[in-house]
């Protein structure tokens, strides 16, 4: 086994181009493009399990812009001393997030019965490697692996059995795990998840062109553009506004907030960004929301109006601290207290009738 | 039925029985009989008193009553503070009614929003002594704070500092307590740490108080709330066997044989003088120096002052150095202040700027499957907050923390938020009938907290003394548990409900945490122990488990028997008495049980 192993290591090596071979099964909703037409090896990880060092290849564009990278992995999946080989084709974006998948259709993924993985199954596993915080997170294969296959332990106290317990970490695993495919999966998350992964992620800066700025900004992908934004100076942030703005509409709430405190104090008096961005307040996260609301010193008096009408959206605290910063009440934004206090079905409409009184008062 | 004493207004001492007799408060923690209502004494600093409240799951709760003698017979204006704490289009979920001598008073309770006076009714009372009792009408956490009774017209005041004083007033309270007690040492907050800290200087022959605001010990760790501890013994393994759990799942039921263990064990040592449902409400320093702790009977209202030279803060939210002037950090550092990066997580572990965001809190809740259908009712307002999610479980990952809110000041709603989170999520569980036999066990009405004001040392622990795996002269504290942070899920993927959280996890071989980090740099007489020890964010993350916690309650213990013998404050410790305080933690290793 082991000889024809490194047999087929040997050809891969000497022999191809480091293209992929098979087409992918997965890429992360197809964002990414796929005309790699160069490939460049990048290091060569000697991380876990593989047979002999991963080489990652980082693969272009015939504009000779970096796409993705690329490992053809063969790794040796082991349990009790039975080891067997798995072919894969892994992906992983210039982040070194995972990003997808390819088979080799004469080895195709299968559990330790043999049967192969059906099609659910791979959804699975894409779904697995794609999550960095899983629970297989610095395990070792032993931690996940009962021998002596014991039941789990029955909690019992005071002579009752106590049930709906979860958090037992195995269970949770369970759950997100191919089932029968245990060691495979495990294997498959280390590799996609672990030190090739911030290898990567290390590298970008090295990489990082203009051109390569440009690409990221023009990307549509959001984790490049916010990466990019992360690049920015002032300057930029002023250039690129529009494409920032997009970038706040789309981005994760995480990467939102980071743009958002970062913003250039200017940029919060602007008229196009404030007509964007507030106006679109409902539809953001409630973090998000608080970051705006606690901007609204910083920004305009539409801002203003713009929150006034969107009271409902807010949490408590956010009301207070919009109520508070108010400078100026315009006629317009005191209707839109008005019309916030008095609906029933607006959960903290007694503040805004709160801070009405005690305006009258003043 | 014991009679509550009730407390008359006297606006001028020497006109007091003019007035008394029309106008009398009445403390609902202060009832003598609880029924099933349950004393929270978690918010005084923002409700201005403990309350009690009707903690059913459900299920209405048997009615508290108290007996109360009334001298002056009459016609009384009732009002009732009280709150809403979900109000929105529906009934309110905490409805309660006020029963005088049996007759129920005409108003519904509980169902005006924040903190409040509500009118309950009147009521004529023609004999002197009289019963009233709260009835709950929900099991869904009704709340009461106070009634007031008035011959007059006068609506009590609700502003802050107006509420306060006319409290002391009326309710004849003084914040000065009239009894001052002394000891070697005053240590504040009865969780792992407290226990700890209490047990090392008991055993090293100091006069101790343990002033813990719940009548159980253990804090996070306690049968209230559940959480099992983790992190390893280090040098004092003899005493923290006395007060750790078993590794039971987070939740279980089997936390009350550890809770048995811890209380009698602390309760063994005739030096220690604990103070169980006691809260302290102040710290007074002068020149830097703590005088005193004032702390109130989370029931009786009584007031005691505890004077001491040297003050230990292991209430994990740093009450005691709050108080009294201690230099404090709340929130993440920015990355660059100490270099805490760890580039695979950027943002989430620590970022670029500085924020106020922290670790959340968690409701642990626990359910079972019975021989029968079990109905659950319906919760209309716990849906906006539990949305889709359904649930039978939950786990340390029910946590809440959102960057409009603060752990301590705003507490008490996020307490309520993992109410509804779990009410919610369990009520949309049982709309299938797979769940059909599920039903609540136990749903915890205290918030175990994970991080909020963190006291600053003379040093700062961080996360670079893990990855330099730093050993210092003083290295009092070892851990090897990894080191975690938590994010909320949403702020990944919006389509997650905002109370579960993620962990990201360093795994690391054993750290050192040294004694500087567990004295405040600037007032000269107080230590800390527990999660308000002096660390950044990110140094937070390994050490709050509590076996880790514990051993900077004992490490605290040791060193405050040093003070002792040579009348000195924390920091002499460090810089005149290390070698024999270290030998004396040494020497901990070798004592057998
Ligand atoms: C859901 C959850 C899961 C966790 N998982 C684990 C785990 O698995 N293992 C682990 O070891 N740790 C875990 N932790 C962390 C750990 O429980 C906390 O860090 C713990 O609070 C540390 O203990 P402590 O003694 O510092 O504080 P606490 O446990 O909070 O004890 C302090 C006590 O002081 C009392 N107090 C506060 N103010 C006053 C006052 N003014 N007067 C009188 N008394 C006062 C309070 O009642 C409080 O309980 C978890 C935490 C949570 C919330």
């Amino acid at each position: 086994m082991k000889f024809i192993i490194t047999f087929v290591l040997m050809v891969s090596i000497l022999g191809y181009s480091h293209l992929p071979k098979n087409p992918t099964k997965f890429l992360s909703g197809d964002r990414l493009q796929k005309d790699w037409v160069e490939s460049e090896l990048t290091f060569i990880d000697h991380g876990l399990d593989t047979l002999y060092g991963q080489e990652v290849y980082l693969l272009y564009n015939d504009s000779g812009i970096p796409q993705i990278y690329y490992a053809d992995v063969l790794a040796d999946v082991c349990i009790d001393g039975l080891c067997k080989p798995l072919f894969i084709e892994l992906y992983w974006d210039l982040l070194g997030q995972y990003s997808g998948f390819g088979v080799y259709p004469d080895e195709l993924l299968s559990k330790f019965d043999h049967d192969l993985f059906t099609e659910q199954d791979y959804e699975k596993l894409d779904r697995l490697l794609a999550d960095p915080y899983s629970k297989l997170e610095g395990k070792k294969l032993t931690d996940l692996y009962d021998p002596s296959k014991k039941r789990e332990k029955v909690i019992e106290f005071k002579g009752k059995e106590v049930d709906g317990i979860s958090g037992a970490t195995k269970k949770e695993i369970k759950e997100t795990v191919v089932e029968g495919a245990l060691y495979s999966c495990f294997t498959l998350w280390q590799l996609a998840n672990g030190e090739i992964s911030v290898r990567i992620k290390e590298n970008l800066s090295g990489i990082y062109t203009p051109a390569l700025a440009q690409d990221f900004m023009e990307s549509g992908i959001s984790d490049y553009q916010v990466y990019a934004i992360k690049q920015f100076d002032d300057q930029d942030f002023t250039r690129y506004l529009k494409e920032v703005t997009m970038v706040i509409l789309q981005a994760r709430p995480l990467d939102r907030a980071w743009i958002l405190k970062e913003l250039p104090l200017e940029i919060w008096k602007n008229t196009t960004f404030v007509d964007s961005i507030y106006s679109n307040y409902a539809g953001f996260d409630s973090n998000t929301k608080t970051l705006l609301v606690n901007k609204l010193s910083l920004s305009t008096e539409k801002a203003a109006l713009y929150l006034s009408s969107n009271l409902k959206e807010m949490t408590k605290n956010q009301i207070k601290t919009f109520l508070d910063s108010l400078s100026e009440i315009t006629p317009e934004i005191m209707e839109n207290l008005v019309a916030f206090s008095e609906d029933e079905q607006n959960i903290y409409g007694y503040l805004g009738i709160w801070w009405m009184m005690e305006y009258k008062r003043r | 039925m014991k009679r509550t004493l009730i407390v008359f207004l006297s606006l001028v001492i020497s006109i007091a029985t003019s007035f008394a007799q029309d106008r009398f408060l009445i403390e609902a923690e202060s009832f003598s009989d609880k029924g099933g209502w349950v004393v929270d004494p978690q918010f005084v600093e923002q409700v201005g008193s403990s309350y009690l409240m009707a903690h059913g799951m459900g299920i209405p709760v048997r009615n508290a009553s108290t007996e109360i003698e009334v001298t002056s017979k009459g016609e009384y204006q009732v009002w009732v503070r009280t709150k809403d704490w979900a109000p929105g289009p529906w009934d309110a979920p905490g409805r309660f009614f006020l029963k005088v001598n049996g007759i129920q008073l005409s108003q519904e309770l509980g169902v005006i929003p924040e903190w409040n006076w509500q009118k309950a009714g009147s009521v004529t009372f023609d004999k002197k002594v009289n019963v009233i009792e709260l009835v709950d009408l929900t099991g869904f956490n009704g709340r009461c704070d106070a009634i007031y009774f008035t011959k007059g017209t006068d609506v009590p005041p609700n502003e802050w500092e107006e509420l306060l004083a006319w409290r002391q007033e009326i309710g004849k309270e003084p914040m000065v307590p009239a009894k001052t007690q002394h000891y070697d040492l005053v240590i504040t907050g009865g969780g792992i740490a407290g226990c700890a800290a209490a047990i090392a200087a008991a055993e090293e022959g100091l006069k101790v108080a343990l002033i813990h605001d719940r009548p159980l010990l253990g804090g996070n760790a306690s049968s209230e709330i559940r959480v099992h501890t983790l992190g390893i013994y280090g040098k004092y393994e003899r005493i923290l066997r006395k007060i750790d759990t078993e590794h039971y799942p987070n939740g279980s039921i089997e936390a009350e044989k550890d809770q048995e263990k811890r209380d009698l064990n602390v309760k063994s040592y005739q030096n220690i003088d604990l103070h169980l449902n006691w809260r302290a409400y102040d710290a007074h320093a002068e020149n830097e120096e703590i005088k005193y702790v004032d702390a109130r009977h989370t029931h009786t209202g009584e007031r005691i002052r505890f004077e001491a030279p040297l003050f230990v803060d292991a209430t994990g939210d740093g009450w005691i150095g709050y108080w009294a002037g201690a230099d404090y950090s709340y929130g993440r550092e920015s990355v660059y202040k100490y270099g805490e990066e760890w580039t695979k997580h950027g943002e989430l572990w620590s970022p670029e700027k500085a924020d106020n965001v922290v670790m959340g809190s968690s409701i642990l809740f626990q359910t079972s499957k019975r021989a029968a259908k079990s109905e659950f009712p319906d919760v209309p307002w716990a849906k906006p907050v539990a949305q889709e999610h359904k649930a039978v479980a939950g786990e340390w990952y029910w946590e809440f923390s959102r960057n409009d809110l603060h752990q301590i000041d705003d507490a008490e709603e996020i307490r309520d938020h993992m109410l509804k989170a779990i009410y919610g999520s369990f009520s949309n569980a049982k709309e299938l009938t797979e769940n059909d036999e599920y039903a609540l066990d136990w749903v915890s009405y205290l918030v175990g907290k994970r991080e909020s004001r963190r006291l600053i040392g003379d040093h700062v622990f961080t996360f670079n003394d893990v990855t330099g795996l730093t050993k210092f002269q003083d290295s009092v504290v070892q851990e090897e548990r990894e080191v975690d942070i938590h994010f909320q899920q949403n702020l990944k993927d919006e389509s997650k409900p905002d109370f579960l959280s993620k962990a990201l996890f360093y795994r690391t071989p054993k750290y050192y945490i040294p004694y500087r980090s567990l004295y405040s740099r600037n007032i000269s007489n107080l230590f800390m122990a527990g999660r308000n020890f002096s660390c950044s964010h990110v140094g937070l993350g390994g050490p709050r488990v509590m076996r880790t916690t514990g051993q900077m309650g004992a490490a605290v213990g040791f060193a405050a028997s040093i003070c002792k013998k040579y009348n000195a404050n924390p920091r002499d410790v460090y810089e005149k008495y290390l070698a024999e305080y270290m030998q004396l933690i040494e020497d901990q290793k070798y004592l057998k049980p």
